[in-house]
């Protein structure tokens, strides 16, 4: 792809470190790509790989104790060395940025017009009234409802599609030449993260922009950009055409990338396959070496009985706001079937988490009944509660929040078997070594702080968690949405494996239909409270019936 | 609809008081009670000596011949008539003695109030914005020395240099006795009377409020609106001030707020070292002369004044922050 003409930026060998001598961390190592003119890369790679540190190099916002070497040519111009002043006329002129979330990203105190005129009288000189009707033209450009009224909304009144919205408009308002887009739609819905890509690659052909599209998806990348950078630990390991990604990437880590990803269109189902995992080994040089594993498939899946473990039935939950009641459960009925896998899919706010709560007794349900093994559990309180509630456990979405970080692993662990009553203190000691173990963790974690893991195994310690006290039913909330690819396969084939030697039953709830396609028996569609839709595995994503199962799946395929 | 809000807002915050200032009353009425001696006493032994009649006559003077559930309804009657009741000792209605004396109070705290604030909120940017440098450890040691060192300290020190030694500003009174001016002319007498008591005030808070704003503001910049702000191409200082100072301010109200009804009681120490005719010191007279009219009435005043605060805080808040519904 490189022409003689020249580039419109230019990443020449890019090393940038955080921290002095020993305790040095080099977080982008002799990076080098170029972006013509209005031309679409993305840098790819999964968390702390370098590749949103390589944005803020570009942008000249580093830390203060960054040190960089290299050089980044943006139109001729050296950024690297620049003066603050040159870089603050750069900056949203030349080169607009967006970022991941947009809830944190705009100043909650502004009205949102007002933050999109700021940045537009910064580098024009516009009257106040030029500035607003300017404004009020880029939001129409990006397509934000109601613009003559939104105008004037502060950034919490609006929903997260809609604030990304006025980001964009915010970042091309003086009609940049390079736009970098920092992982733009990972905190957003399927179907929001298709609008806002579809809207970012519009107004690039209109304004004949180039685009940095910096992301962990590599099915996102490949759709939305012309070339991918594929990062690992600082270093770039391979430049491909986006188009031919699947095909033509060489790179064993982008390959087990690829293998390691769940998407809707692979088709993969645990009872008929386990996930490729990525291997990383640092070698001795100083080098990674990489490899794809393909862990053996557990053989004795027993299919689900016909006993039922789990009944729902008409379950409403609700809670107050300043403006009354939501009805955040809508008459929900269902069942779960012994050593079943049912996946429930649906997007934020539609009401996945206050049901698996109100399952779990954690919150009251306004109506309905629940019955675990045949016994109705919705009105017990006490002892009583305690005890029905054993047989069934949470692993939730996030693994750093929801460990006690003053509390070693063992203590965390002994802490949930005494409180479920396991008198005796070798016992306890006993299982848990048995239950680290079994998730894959060494017996020295029993000492360790939550702080000294990574986030996979954090996660393990959360599944351990869930899982000491022996329960047949186990409520799996996003278990893996906040994850990398590489790390997620390793944790879903573990809870395959698991549900095999433990014989569980998961209700498995994720907004990744992937993810849900792989693990589940059954699907649950929930929308507004309400599951509009359950089908077999095999059926749902082939045919659905609904048309917002339909728009669901379009927007990942 | 938003004004209508503000004013049930309003309302609601008012409605919510009345109990409260009635308990408040009440509970320090009875701790009264619990001191020894009545006022009558008191006044008596200040006298020298008194006969028994004398004593009687005193103690229906001061309305303290009825028997202590009385003398509350009969407070409580005459304050549904909005009246605050008689002062025997300083002679004069309370109404009148403790709107004097609060309006010097006001005055005084308030003016504290405005420098701390100022001092104190160019302080904790300088200190943020250039936080890890000489400058900051410098102001950093200055607040903790402000922080430290108790007001009246501060004052009787002030009172030695530029009163004593200097002779710039008059060391106590509000006013120079019998100069007989008018106009701008008193009102500049009295702001040279109230240099020193104010600046013995505002040392504590300026350390306050510039700890404050420090922490508030480098906690902001971390956030990623400010990121939003620099990668926009703003300029540091429009970044730190319309971006990281504007979201300080929200905590600082809250701060603020709390401060202003503990500052409007008054402070018996600095008053007394600058003869200030302040609140602070009618409260500690009151209390030694168990005159337990114009007690109530000064405690009814402040918790008004510490209700009203709160309130204002509020509004401020609502008005500072649009995620805060009115």
């Amino acid at each position: 792809m490189s022409g003689p003409e020249q580039k419109l930026l230019e990443v020449d060998r890019l090393s940038v470190s955080f921290g002095r001598r020993e305790n040095e961390l080099r977080a982008v190592d002799a990076l080098s790509f170029s972006i013509g003119a209005g031309e679409a890369v993305a840098l790819v790679g999964e968390s702390g790989c370098g590749k949103s540190t390589t944005a803020h190099a570009i942008m000249g916002l580093l830390p203060d104790g960054a040190t960089r070497q290299g050089a980044v040519r943006f139109a001729g111009t050296e950024l690297l060395g620049a003066s603050r002043r040159t870089l603050q006329d750069i900056r949203g002129d030349k080169i607009g940025m967006i970022f991941q979330e947009p809830n944190s990203s705009l100043n909650p105190v502004y009205r949102v017009g007002d933050q999109i005129a700021e940045a537009l009288r910064r580098h024009r000189s516009l009257s106040r009234r030029a500035a607003r009707t300017r404004t009020l033209e880029l939001l129409e450009l990006v397509r934000l409802p109601h613009p003559s009224r939104q105008i004037d909304a502060y950034p919490h009144q609006l929903s997260g599609g809609q604030r990304q919205r006025a980001m964009i408009a915010m970042a091309i308002c003086c009609q940049p030449k390079l736009l970098i887009a920092d992982e733009p739609t990972t905190a957003l819905d399927a179907t929001i993260q298709a609008q806002i890509m579809e809207l970012i690659d519009g107004l690039r052909r209109e304004l004949s922009m180039a685009l940095l599209l910096i992301s962990h998806d590599l099915r996102l990348v490949a759709r939305w950009t012309d070339r991918v950078v594929v990062m690992h630990h600082g270093e770039k390991l391979e430049d491909v055409a986006a188009r031919e990604l699947f095909e033509t990437a060489r790179h064993p880590y982008t390959l087990g990338l690829i293998a390691a990803s769940v998407g809707l269109d692979r088709r993969l189902h645990y009872r008929k396959t386990t996930l490729a995992e990525v291997r990383t080994t640092r070698e001795p040089q100083g080098g990674y070496a990489f490899a794809i594993h393909q862990p053996h498939r557990v053989a004795d899946l027993p299919p689900a009985s016909s006993e039922t473990l789990l009944s729902v039935e008409n379950l409403v939950a609700e809670y107050q706001t300043g403006s009354g009641t939501v009805r955040a459960v809508d008459d929900v009925s269902f069942t779960i079937k012994a050593g079943e896998s049912l996946g429930l899919v649906g997007e934020s706010g539609c009401g996945k988490s206050t049901l698996s709560k109100a399952i779990m007794r954690l919150i009251p349900s306004a109506s309905g009944r629940i019955a675990l093994r045949g016994r109705d559990i919705t009105r017990l309180e006490g002892d009583e509660l305690k005890r029905a509630r054993r047989p069934m456990q949470m692993v939730f979405q996030d693994p750093y929040g929801s460990l006690n970080p003053r509390r070693s692993v063992g203590d965390i662990l002994n802490a949930t078997l005494v409180v479920n009553g396991v008198a005796s203190g070798a016992e306890r000691q006993q299982k848990i070594k048995a239950m680290l173990d079994q998730v894959g963790l060494l017996p020295s974690a029993i000492d360790r702080y939550p702080h000294e893991f990574s986030g996979g195994q954090r996660q393990r310690i959360g599944i351990a968690r869930a899982l000491i006290v022996e329960p047949e039913f186990v409520v799996c909330d996003e278990p893996v949405s906040a994850l990398d690819v590489s790390i997620q396969a390793q944790i879903l084939n573990l809870l395959v494996e698991l549900k095999a030697s433990l014989g569980l039953s998961y209700l498995f709830i994720s907004h990744d239909l992937g993810v849900v396609q792989y693990i589940s028996d059954r699907v649950m569609v929930m929308k507004d409270g309400v599951i509009i839709e359950e089908a077999d595995h095999g059926t749902i994503w082939t045919s659905p019936r609904q048309a917002y199962t339909r728009e669901l799946i379009a927007a990942v395929g | 609809m938003t004004a209508l809000r503000l004013v049930q807002k309003t309302g609601r915050g008012l409605l919510n008081a009345i109990p409260l200032v009635i308990g408040v009353l009440v509970l320090n009425f009875t701790l009264i009670q619990l001191l020894p001696g009545d006022a009558a006493e008191v006044f008596a032994g200040e006298a020298g000596a008194a006969t028994r009649e004398t004593m009687e006559l005193l103690r229906i003077r001061f309305g303290v011949d009825q028997p202590v559930l009385d003398q509350l309804i009969i407070y409580f009657y005459n304050l549904a008539r909005l009246n605050l009741g008689f002062s025997v000792r300083y002679n004069a209605p309370v109404a009148d003695l403790i709107l004097s004396r609060l309006s010097m109070t006001v005055l005084l705290k308030l003016a504290a109030l405005a420098l701390a604030l100022a001092v104190g909120v160019a302080i904790g940017v300088a200190m943020a914005v250039w936080r890890g440098s000489w400058l900051d450890r410098f102001l950093s040691a200055l607040v903790l020395l402000f922080y430290s060192t108790p007001g009246f300290w501060i004052g009787l020190m002030l009172v030695v240099l530029l009163s004593i030694n200097l002779g710039w500003f008059p060391p106590e009174g509000y006013r120079t006795i019998g100069s007989g001016l008018k106009g701008w002319a008193y009102a500049a007498d009295v702001a040279r009377h109230m240099v020193l008591p104010v600046l013995a005030t505002a040392t504590f808070f300026v350390a306050i409020f510039a700890r404050l704003i420090r922490t508030a503001m480098i906690d902001i910049s971390r956030q990623e609106f400010v990121r939003t702000a620099k990668a926009k191409g703003l300029t540091p200082a429009q970044v730190n001030i319309k971006h990281i100072l504007r979201n300080a301010l929200i905590p600082l109200t809250t701060v603020t707020g709390m401060q202003l009804g503990t500052l409007l009681g008054g402070s018996v120490v600095i008053e007394t070292i600058f003869g200030w005719p302040g609140l602070g010191r009618l409260t500690y007279e009151a209390v030694m002369a168990r005159e337990y009219v114009v007690l109530l009435g000064i405690l009814l005043m402040s918790s008004l004044v510490v209700i009203l605060a709160n309130l204002l805080t509020d509004l401020l808040q609502t008005w500072l922050d649009p995620r805060i519904k009115a």
